[in-house]
Formats: structure tokens, sequence, C-alpha cells
């Protein structure tokens, strides 16, 4: 296990610094630049800003010396924010993106798991008539709708929450249900599907054949079983969830790296832009990771040589 | 002395999409104290359904025992209550699948699958309960028991995959095993091994079985009577050499000859039964058995034969050999 890891961080390396690399050209080839502005800049500042960024370096000159920036922990300055770096600028902003992310990702398992197996254990009752009525209206409302409607009917009509911001709980409920209403539902569907499929499997039987009690027969060999496939899909959303949503932030005015991220590539602040892909990018290999390391844990059959 | 089991006349019926499959449709036998007892036929008819209404574990909504009574040592299983039952299960009457590589839990070791019986009936910690399945997987013939406990399914062959399931219908010593085609996914040689391993065991704990099974052949060796099944009906039964001997019904008969044997030229071709067994949701009015039947009666179509007596212990529903004649003897 030890070497699978070493491995996998080695590899994360390499896909780290193909993905810089092919941002780095996607990010050159796209028309426009970072000093384009409505009215345009004298020829003169502009040549003055690309030395003063190290823009004037030919291409190949400029993607090396980033790498060898990233290396020694140095993400380069914004040209956007004047003079603060992109170190700064996300480390400002993770930390709040992140706690909704991991909020957003509790709450969601934590209604959408208990949800599917409930109603795989009491298939085609109102229970689970329900559970699929609302995981199929939760999956099919965008997330600035349902962000919208909250606003109005909690904030706007019962003022029950402030519309927006960041500091407070009160502040957290909207925007993490609003996050969490998507993945919630899909957890849901999937935890159902499993469970139900695990129900109609031989070893069930043979668990039941031996009389224990039927909590254990659910606990020990139903549940343990039908989590598997929910991992699968647990990993990729909880990645999506950290690295934030550029909507949802903006509908809250919540200063996370999403909505930066997105305020970058419309000011083709390339350092930044470049910051925010490393940042996604390391927290998807990271929590894929996690996810092949849990699955070993839940699955004996699966083992990392 | 009364029968350790006696099953009166059951009826399973399953509800589909396309109307009630009769799968058992009226079954009586009965097992005594460390018999063993074989269920015979082919696939469909019902045998295992039969032997998990006995447990009550037929798959419902869909699978219900319409009527009937089970009675094992004198107390109708069908009025227990679900506590009752579960004592029953594992503790008393036991159960050996037919599919070893899908009858076990995937995520759970072998030890834990045979111990958690032990905690729940013997009231044994995890402890002991490891300690008694190395015993048991020794007992059953696994090398090595005191590591293989720790293992998983996947790190067991299907021969010893069966084998762990053997140790896990053992372990509380039950009174009644129900073995359901314990043999067809292992190959030749180890389905003789693993029967004789059945065998010796339930002779040592003087416990009875059913032995469910489509190989003729392998009754005669194992069991003393012979229930053969047919459409969810049995159709003769007796003792297993007469059965063998003197088949006085034409399936028997059939099954008999689409079995290879040693003991006679290697010229002869195997007989198939030609056809297809009846439809279960509409089975017809007369004999279930005359579509298939060279030897049919007029009456055959008309009136469902029931089983009566041909010679004394052995019994068959055939209008045929009911009339002292059977033209399948050569």
């Amino acid at each position: 296990m030890g070497r699978f890891i070493i491995r996998r961080v080695l590899w994360l390396i390499l896909v780290l610094f193909v993905v810089l690399l092919i941002t780095f050209i996607l990010m050159h080839l796209v028309p426009g630049g970072p000093w384009d502005r409505e009215k345009a800049l004298a020829p003169k500042v502009i040549e003055a800003l690309n030395k003063r960024y190290g823009l004037d370096l030919p291409l190949w000159r400029q993607f090396v010396n980033y790498a060898w920036g990233v290396l020694h922990g140095d993400l380069g300055i914004s040209y956007s924010y004047s003079d603060r770096t992109v170190v700064s600028i996300l480390a400002h902003g993770i930390p709040k993106t992140a706690t909704l992310g991991i909020l957003a990702f509790v709450v969601a398992q934590a209604i959408g798991i208990p949800f599917g197996v409930a109603a795989a254990l009491k298939q085609n009752s109102a229970v689970d008539y329900a559970s699929v009525l609302f995981s199929t209206v939760f999956a099919s409302i965008p997330g600035f709708v349902l962000g919208i409607l909250l606003i109005v009917l909690f904030a706007v009509v019962l003022h029950w929450l402030p519309t927006s911001g960041w500091g407070s709980i009160q502040q957290l409920i909207m925007p993490v249900f609003c996050l969490a209403a998507l993945p919630a539902a899909q957890s849901a569907r999937i935890t159902r599907a499993s469970t139900l499929d695990v129900m109609r499997q031989d070893y069930v039987r043979t668990a039941r054949s031996k009389g224990i009690m039927e909590s254990t027969v659910r606990v020990r060999h139903i549940f343990r079983n039908s989590l598997i496939p929910v991992v699968t899909v647990a990993g990729p959303e909880l990645a999506n969830l950290i690295t934030g949503s550029f909507i949802i932030e903006n509908l809250f005015a919540i200063p996370g790296v999403g909505r930066l991220f997105v305020q970058g590539i419309f000011a083709r602040d390339y350092t930044l832009i470049m910051g925010g892909v490393l940042f996604y990018a390391i927290t998807i290999a990271l929590l894929n990771l996690v996810v092949d390391i849990l699955y070993a844990a839940i699955d004996p059959r699966i083992r990392y040589e | 002395m009364a029968p350790l089991l006696e099953v009166k006349n059951i009826r399973t019926y399953f509800h589909t999409q396309d109307g009630v499959v009769k799968a058992v449709d009226g079954v009586s036998y009965d097992v005594n104290r460390g018999e063993t007892i074989a269920l015979v036929g082919e696939s469909g008819c019902g045998k295992t359904v039969s032997a998990l209404s006995i447990l009550r574990l037929v798959a419902e909504p869909a699978g219900k025992i319409i009527s009937g009574e089970i009675l094992f040592n004198g107390v109708d299983l069908l009025k227990l209550s679900d506590a009752e039952m579960h004592k029953m299960r594992g503790a008393r009457i036991s159960i050996i699948f037919q599919e070893p590589q899908t009858s076990l839990n995937p995520v759970l070791t072998i030890g834990r699958q045979i111990s958690e019986g032990l905690e729940f009936h013997k009231n044994m910690s995890l402890h002991d309960g490891m300690l008694e399945a190395t015993r048991l997987l020794k007992l059953v013939g696994i090398p090595h028991p005191e590591r293989r406990v720790y293992e998983y399914p996947h790190q067991f062959s299907g021969g010893m995959r069966q084998r762990a399931m053997i140790a896990i219908a053992i372990a509380c010593q039950p009174q009644l095993i129900i073995a359901d085609e314990p043999t067809t996914v292992v190959d030749v040689t180890i389905q003789a091994q693993l029967l004789e391993l059945i065998r010796n065991i339930t002779k040592e704990l003087d416990t009875a079985l059913i032995l469910i099974t489509h190989n003729l052949g392998i009754v005669a060796r194992y069991a003393k009577r012979v229930f053969v099944m047919y459409a969810g009906n049995i159709v003769e039964y007796g003792q297993a050499l007469d059965v063998y001997h003197q088949p006085c019904h034409p399936y028997t008969a059939g099954l008999l000859a689409s079995v290879p044997r040693l003991d006679e030229p290697r010229k002869n071709r195997l007989q198939p039964i030609e056809g297809q067994p009846p439809d279960l949701i509409a089975p017809p009015a007369g004999c279930a058995f005359q579509a298939r039947c060279t030897y049919s009666l007029p009456q055959c179509s008309k009136e469902k034969p029931v089983l009566m007596q041909i010679t004394p212990g052995h019994f068959a529903a055939c209008w045929i050999s009911q009339r002292g004649t059977k033209p399948w003897q050569k």
C-alpha cells in the first residue's frame, strides 16, 4: 500500500506538469491578453508591462520560468489584483470555498445515503416514491434557480436568513444547501440502485439462512457492499464541491476561489488562471487517491500491488 | 417415532407480471432423523423453491407460501413468529447453496461468515467464534485453517468455497441440512469429494439431509429415499434402489436414460427427454408430463394422476403404471 501511494504521488507530479503545460498553451492560444482594455493602452505602456511581468520573453522561457517558480512555491503575481501574489489570493479564497464545499458534501451524503437505503429497503413504498421524486427534482433544478428561490423565500419573505455574504453560520445555510442539492440527489439515486442490487445477491440469502438478526443482515451484509459504488462517485463529487462554484459564490457574494477563477479567465490573468487550474488538479488527483485507498478498505478484492 | 420433518401439501406461488407461477403446487415429503433423502428433478421443477419454503426464505413479496404445513419436530414452521423462525434458521435447519461463487459475502472474511451464526445462536464472542470457525474449516478439509480463516472468498477456489459453505451449514450442529445442488458448479473430481464430505459429516453429527439434485446417478449412492419432482409436483417416490431399478414414472425412466452409465456398452446413445416442461402459469389439465410422454393414454390428458402405491413403499403419479404396466421397462 505504501509503495502504491508513493507511485501515485510521483504520477501526480507528472500529471500536474502536463496539466500546467496544456493550460499554458491553451491560454496563449486564446485571442486577447491581460492588457486589453475598452480604451487601448499606449504601446509603450504595454511594452513596459510585458517587460515587468516577463511576457516579452519567448513562450517556452515563460513556461520554464513559471514551472521553476511553482517548484519553489511561487505561483507568480496576479495581473489584475495589482501586486498581490497568486498564493496569497488563493490562500484567501480556498478556506472559504473548501468550508462551503466540505459542509455541502457532508450534508449531501447525510441526506442522500439514508434516503437511498430507506427507499431501497421499502421499495415501491411512499418513502421510495418520495425519495425518487425529490432526487429527480433536485437533480433537475439548476443551482442558481434554487438559490434565487431560497433567497426569495428565506431572506425576502420570511427574513430568517441574510441574503448573502460571508462570516456567520446563517450566511452559510443557503449556499451550502444549494450546493448540496444535486450531489444529495445523486447519492440517493446511486445508493438506492446499489442497495436494491445487493439485496438480490445470493450472499444476502445465505446471511438470512444463518438466522442472524435482520438488522445485522442489513448493516453487515447489504450496506457495506452497497457503499462501494457510492464511494466511487463521492470522490469526484467532493472535488467538484471543494473547487467551488462560480454561480453559487457569485449569487451569495462569497469571496471564494470559484469566483476568483472565473474573473481571472475574463481578465486573461494568466498567473491566476494557472494557479486556479493547479489547485483544481491537485484537489481532484488527491481525492481520487483517497477514494482508491477507501476502496481497498471497503472491498478486500481490491489490492494494490 | 414421528419424522423430523414433514412437509404437507405445500403450495408456493410467485406473482409475476405474466400471472401466478405455481412453482410448488401441493408437495409432500418427510425426512426421518439422521436420514438422507434426495429431491430430484430438472431445472425449474420447483425443488429449490420447495426447500427454500422450509426455511421461509422464498423471495417476498413476489413469492408466497399459499398453503400447507411444514412440521419440524411436530411444530408448524409456517406458524412461527419471525423471531422464532430466526432461531430455527442456521441453528436447527441450515442450507448449503448451489453457487459458492456468489453465495459468500465478498467483503467479509470466511471466518467471520462462519462465526456470525455462532455469535447469534450460541452467544459466542467474536474471538471464540473465530476459533470455532478455524476448527470447522479443518473439519471440512481446508489446509492451514488458522490462516485461511482470515481470508476472503475471492482467495478461495470454488471447491474450497463450497467447503466453507458446508462449514457455515454445520456450525451450529443443526438437525437438518438442505443441500441445494451443492456440487453443480464444481468439477467432477471435486464433486465426489464434496459429496463424500457431506455424507461423512451428516453421518458423524447424525444430521438429516435433503439432497437436491438433477443427477439421478449420485442419488442411489447417497440417499435412502428419493422424491422425483416434475412441474411443481412430486411424481414418484420410494426407496432409492427401487426407484433406480424399477422406475414407475416415465419421467424418472427418462431421467435415468439421460444419465451416462458405466455398466452399459458405450455404443448406446444417451436418450434425451424430448420437449419442454409445461408452463407453470397455466399447467395442462391432465398429467403435466403427458405432452412429453411417449406412452400416454387418452386418460392422461384429461385427469391429473395422484400418487398411488405401486409396490410396497413405492409411489407414483402415473395412470400407466397404476394400471400395472411399465412399457418403459426393457
